[in-house]
């Protein structure tokens, strides 16, 4: 179920929610526009009332009080966040999925993560777990030294259904990736949330197992939830043609002094991923000289001098004797970069 | 809010009337109410059966079926027999499920301090505005029988809520 759906769908009940905080007891656990249902243990009280007149005289009775108690419904959601296969190399450390885990009871529950990279069919190799980390400032990303690490049955997450402040918990599992892994291949990692309080078949009912001393009862999740997460073994290749043409000061294309040399280097990226801060250098052969101003990228100009932003490109000031231009980041599939730039032979 | 106010009144009112009832007519009539949990229990060809069991545990989504019953147990016929119930907070009236036979069906959706037929309640919106009422506003239920209650006789009538 998505979490969105969810919380659209029950927004109605949350508001009605909010009326039940008239009665006084109830303050602790309906303030919450997020609410899945009615507290766990929450006591509904039900009297009917029946007047009449009876040999003429007006007759009023109660019923006797009804009570019925609410159980803590047990049920957790886990959802991937990760939009796409994360693309990794061959080796690599500690590449993270993200991942919601949500309270969809009605009290407090605790429960354990693990996760499984040992999944059979539908992919090729199995991640190796590093760790797990709990979201410490909320961003929604992994961040080394600041987020918690996760510590099966010591900090297992308490998520309080009926708070939407801390009813779900973002974590994050960062996977290593084996070595020898072939472009393409694919790794898929599971992270399981199972509820401390009950893990059975959807509607088996634990006695006073629930908070409170209140009966749980296992909702249609079955105590249980898995999310999946996939790796995606990235490997780009960048290929370089490069061309000359050869123009000499007679309208012909001989290579004697004085002749212009224009090299072409077309840079073509392959197979899956991205090549990313992709840089081009290309020494300037010996025996000849720069012609200035002469670099273009993909028809357009560049200058000599290192003024980024102007341009990524430079002549002889990154590297000696050499022009270097900045291409980002290239997608695999994506266009040939063509640069152009020109020498004189001396 | 205002809502809240009257709801908390009435239930107040409610135990005031019975003290009083047990101080004065005490055993005129008898009212009994009982709660029911509904399941749907598969059967061996796949259909659903659909089944009440005593309501003592219940979880968000529950349908349970309140049932009053009223008898006389006095001499005298009772007139003018007037059932109110009002529905739990944490519940939804489940539309089209309190109509009883001889019985005109009222409902409120101010705490029962007002009661009227479906068609005639109202409620407002944000804007002050106001719009026909649905049965997710209703909070309380009233029948209110033509017949009298002769001595002996018992009628019962029901309604289901469903928890949120």
């Amino acid at each position: 179920m998505f979490r969105d759906q969810r919380r659209r769908v029950n927004r109605g009940p949350a508001y009605r929610d909010l009326r039940t905080l008239a009665c006084a007891f109830l303050w602790f656990a309906s303030s919450d526009a997020h609410a899945i249902g009615t507290a766990a243990g929450t006591n509904i009280t039900n009297t009917a009332s029946v007047t009449a007149d009876v040999g003429g005289s007006p007759v009023t009775a109660t019923s006797n009080p009804h009570v019925i108690t609410v159980a803590e419904l047990i049920g957790v959601d886990v959802t991937l966040l990760t939009i796409g296969n994360v693309l990794v190399n061959s080796p690599a450390s500690g590449r993270v999925l993200t991942y919601r885990v949500t309270n969809l009871g009605n009290g407090i529950d605790t429960f354990a993560l693990s996760v499984n990279n040992a999944l059979v069919g539908g992919d090729v190799f199995d991640p190796v777990l590093a760790s797990v980390y709990f979201d410490a400032n909320g961003n929604g990303l992994y961040d080394s030294g600041v987020d918690t690490l996760y510590a099966p049955g010591t900090n297992d997450p308490v998520l309080n259904a009926n708070l939407s402040a801390q009813d779900d918990v973002v974590v994050f599992v960062l996977n290593d990736i084996p070595a020898g892994l072939a472009s393409g291949d694919l790794g898929d990692s599971e992270l399981l949330a199972a509820s401390s309080t009950a893990v059975a078949p959807p509607g088996t009912v634990f006695v006073g197992a629930g908070e409170g001393g209140a009966d749980a009862v296992v909702g249609v999740t079955g105590g249980d939830d898995v999310g999946q997460g996939t790796y995606q073994v990235s490997a780009v290749a960048l290929t370089i043609a490069k061309s000359s043409v050869i123009a000499d000061a007679f309208g012909g294309t001989q290579p004697i002094p004085g002749a212009t040399i224009t090299y072409t280097l077309l840079v073509t990226a392959t197979g899956v991923g991205s090549a990313d801060a992709t840089t081009l250098t290309d020494a300037i052969p010996a025996n000849t000289t720069y012609v200035a101003g002469s670099m273009t990228r993909n028809a357009a100009l560049l200058t000599d001098a290192s003024d980024s932003p102007v341009d990524e490109a430079d002549f002889a000031v990154t590297t000696t004797g050499a022009i270097t231009i900045g291409l980002g980041n290239l997608p695999a599939g994506g266009p040939p970069e063509t640069l152009t730039f020109q020498v004189t032979i001396n | 809010m205002q809502r809240k106010a009257f709801r908390f009144g009435a239930a107040t009112f409610a135990a005031l009337v019975c003290a009083a009832a047990a101080l004065g007519e005490a055993g005129s009539i008898e009212l009994r109410a009982r709660a029911e949990k509904r399941l749907f229990v598969q059967k061996p060809d796949g259909t659903a059966e659909e089944m009440f069991v005593p309501a003592g545990k219940v979880v968000p989504g529950d349908v349970v079926a309140y049932t009053i019953e009223a008898k006389n147990v006095s001499a005298a016929n009772a007139d003018r027999v007037v059932i109110t119930d009002p529905i739990p907070t944490e519940m939804k009236y489940v539309d089209g499920t309190a109509a009883a036979a001889q019985a005109e069906l009222l409902f409120s959706v101010d705490g029962g301090f007002r009661f009227d037929a479906p068609d005639k309640l109202t409620v407002a919106n944000e804007d002050g505005s106001r719009r026909p009422a649905v049965a997710s506003d209703y909070t309380h239920v009233r029948w209110v029988f033509a017949a009298p209650l002769a001595p002996a006789e018992q009628r019962s009538v029901r309604f289901l809520a469903q928890l949120e």
